[in-house]
């Protein structure tokens, strides 16, 4: 199941030897136990409920959803701080296992760059001593070749020398952001996973932020993972959308076609709240009523069928799965 | 700028400063602003660019060590420099409310939702209880809450952050304001959910003839709902107009390279034209134009001194020396 290996771009953009997808996750499923009170038996949220896709190196998925459709989740397991309850998740090739040489090598393949730059730097170190923290553990390289490489990271994500010796709080928030991918970049990894990096971002900010993800990605070929809820930066961004809704994916497919039009009824409702700078661009539209179910105990059938203007009575009773439409992209609904 | 002869809420010359010292963090400075009866008046800019501060010290909420001044302050001719705490409570207090973004920790945990409610709505006229309580359901009700009366009943955190901020619009028509200034106020919330709840601020202004300032770092959102548009920066107001005026030709470098930044503005995975460096800060504000250190037009006389707001032949304002269309009006 592979929604970016369909794209004809990156097909064409393939080199003729075969190639290890940068990530290939199938169906990830993670539950959290949820106490629900004394005595009583605890209950699972299910914050990702069968998700799987491939990532070709050089490319960017982005996961797009509201809060509590399990991007984070999805996130943090690919970003192996976490254990899926089932499936299984290779990162080029590797899948992780339970002993400490394998989450080593797999530090070399894959980071992430969190949210909050404020709350994801360590204040007591310097900026020099968090970027030495991944070379150091890494142990390849001796002190006088990971100092030169603390200097070239701060190099390339924009920052000058001298700025190596200063704490996180004496920089701005798009620094910072600077820091984590830099940070992130240390072992030049196959893979990063970014989870809205630049929401807490100012516009300006967020732009030289942005641009420097492209940069990165163009000269390491570093595959990403974007997570974010702002369409704008994805429909930027991004190479190949994953639309996300109560734990699963109910459409992936190329950017461009998405955006262009969406097959899935909620990716439909999702992108029609885009905004358009201008006057004439008026009023945001209201796609659906009412707000997402829990997690705790989603709806029966297709999860989206309480909210869907379109559901019939078979979303009601059968959960659809994901299925290729023949123009790169995959949809769980009956209707389409 | 137009006489603040007909304006709801007239704001001249108004400095907020934090902190003491020789050189104090001058969050606001010299911002006129008018907000005219009916209008929604969008106030744009980045973190630190003075928006909110400007609102609050503007409704007196802006407490010591902090320090207001301004040439002219006045609701509906009201001066609000010259009122009492507790006169400005009983004068203007039920006239303008405020909504903030976010809606979950401007609610007590500790009280039911009815409760709060309630409270506001005894605050303004003390009636029986049970009289309270149907107005209360029929706020909850304009605001579009399903199942009002159990919702009364609701602790905040068993709500959502979209109904915690339909309950705080509730809470802010109690005394039907004449203005509602609304700070971010569907920043927290996911996309659908804001997009449910500007509609519903933009219905309930319409019915009401509410003003509103809806102040917002959403360029495309203001662009959407504002008669007029202010954009800050680093504590001054940089250009004023229509939205057509500023996003259709924005006439200040900031508003250009604001608009450009927006990844909305380009097609395809292009770069995007960032602004380059960071607002400045307490100890690097320029004397000359604030812009001036990021702005690539920038002159050696942008640095010399700080531009004021002109108005314009079409009515729009820009503070930049570099634009032209002599001044007319005063600034």
């Amino acid at each position: 199941m592979s929604a970016a290996g369909r794209d004809p771009t990156a097909r064409a953009e393939r080199d003729a030897t075969p190639q290890v997808p940068a990530i290939d996750a199938v169906d990830l499923v993670k539950h959290y136990p949820v106490r629900s009170g004394w005595l009583r038996p605890p209950r699972r949220v299910r914050a990702l409920d069968g998700v799987g896709f491939v990532l070709p190196p050089a490319r960017t998925l982005a996961v797009v959803g509201e809060s509590g459709c399990g991007k984070t989740t999805l996130a943090r397991l690919l970003a192996t701080i976490e254990r899926p309850t089932s499936g299984t998740l290779r990162i080029v090739g590797e899948a992780p296992g339970s002993d400490r040489a394998s989450a080593h090598r797999l530090r070399r393949r894959v980071q992430m760059v969190f949210q909050n730059p404020y709350g994801s730097l360590n204040p007591r170190k310097t900026v020099a001593a968090i970027l030495d923290e991944p070379l150091a553990i890494d142990g390849v390289l001796d002190r006088a070749a990971r100092r030169a490489r603390v200097a070239e990271l701060l190099a390339r994500v924009g920052l000058s020398q001298e700025q190596a010796g200063r704490h996180p709080h004496m920089f701005s928030g798009g620094q910072r952001q600077r820091i984590a991918i830099a940070r992130a970049m240390a072992l030049e990894p196959a893979v990063i996973v970014a989870d809205e990096p630049v929401s807490a971002l100012d516009v300006s900010i967020q732009a030289q932020i942005l641009n420097l993800f492209m940069d990165l990605q163009e000269r390491y070929r570093t595959a990403y993972v974007f997570v974010s809820h702002d369409l704008a930066v994805v429909e930027h961004l991004a190479h190949d959308v994953m639309v996300m809704y109560l734990g699963r994916a109910v459409e992936i497919a190329p950017a461009r076609t998405l955006f262009a039009g969406p097959a899935h009824p909620y990716a439909k409702a999702l992108l029609a709240t885009r905004l358009r700078l201008g006057p004439q661009a008026a009023r945001p539209v209201v796609p659906i009523r009412g707000e997402p179910p829990s997690p705790l105990d989603p709806p029966g059938g297709c999860a989206f069928h309480p909210r869907c203007p379109e559901a019939l009575e078979r979303c009601r009773a059968e959960r659809p799965t994901l299925r290729p439409l023949g123009d790169g992209r995959l949809v769980a609904c009956h209707l389409v | 700028m137009a006489e603040p002869g007909g304006a709801l809420l007239a704001i001249r010359g108004l400095h907020v400063r934090f902190g003491g010292g020789a050189r104090p963090l001058h969050a606001v400075e010299g911002l006129d602003l008018d907000v005219r009866r009916g209008e929604v008046l969008g106030i744009v800019g980045e973190s630190g660019s003075g928006k909110s501060v400007s609102m609050l010290a503007a409704m007196g909420l802006v407490d010591p060590p902090g320090r207001v001044e301004a040439a002219r302050l006045e609701f509906d001719g009201l001066d609000l420099r010259t009122l009492s705490p507790r006169e400005r409570r009983r004068r203007v207090g039920r006239r303008v409310s405020m909504i903030f973004q976010d809606p979950v920790a401007s609610l007590d945990p500790c009280w039911t939702v009815g409760d709060q409610l309630l409270e506001v709505l005894a605050a303004q006229r003390p009636q029986p209880r049970a009289a309270l309580r149907e107005r209360a359901l029929a706020l909850m009700r304009a605001v579009e809450i399903p199942d009002p009366e159990a919702r009364l009943r609701a602790w905040p955190h068993q709500l959502s952050g979209g109904l915690c901020q339909r309950v705080m619009i509730a809470m802010a028509l109690a005394g039907e304001p004449e203005l509602l200034i609304a700070d971010e106020p569907t920043t927290a919330l996911d996309v659908t959910i804001q997009a449910q709840v500007v509609e519903l601020l933009c219905r309930l202004r319409r019915e009401r003839g509410m003003a509103m300032v809806l102040i917002s770092h959403d360029l495309a959102l203001v662009s959407g709902i504002a008669d007029r548009v202010v954009v800050m920066y680093a504590g001054q107001a940089m250009e004023q107009g229509t939205p057509s005026q500023l996003f259709d030709a924005p006439r200040h470098p900031y508003t250009r390279a604001l608009m450009a930044a927006l990844p909305q503005a380009h097609r395809g995975r292009t770069r995007l034209s960032a602004l380059p460096g960071t607002v400045p800060g307490r100890y690097d504000r320029p004397s000359g134009c604030l812009l001036a250190p990021r702005c690539a037009q920038a002159e050696a006389a942008c640095a010399a001194a700080r531009p004021t707001l002109r108005t314009l032949a079409d009515g729009g304002a820009v503070a930049c020396r570099l634009v032209a269309d002599g001044p007319r009006g005063s600034p």
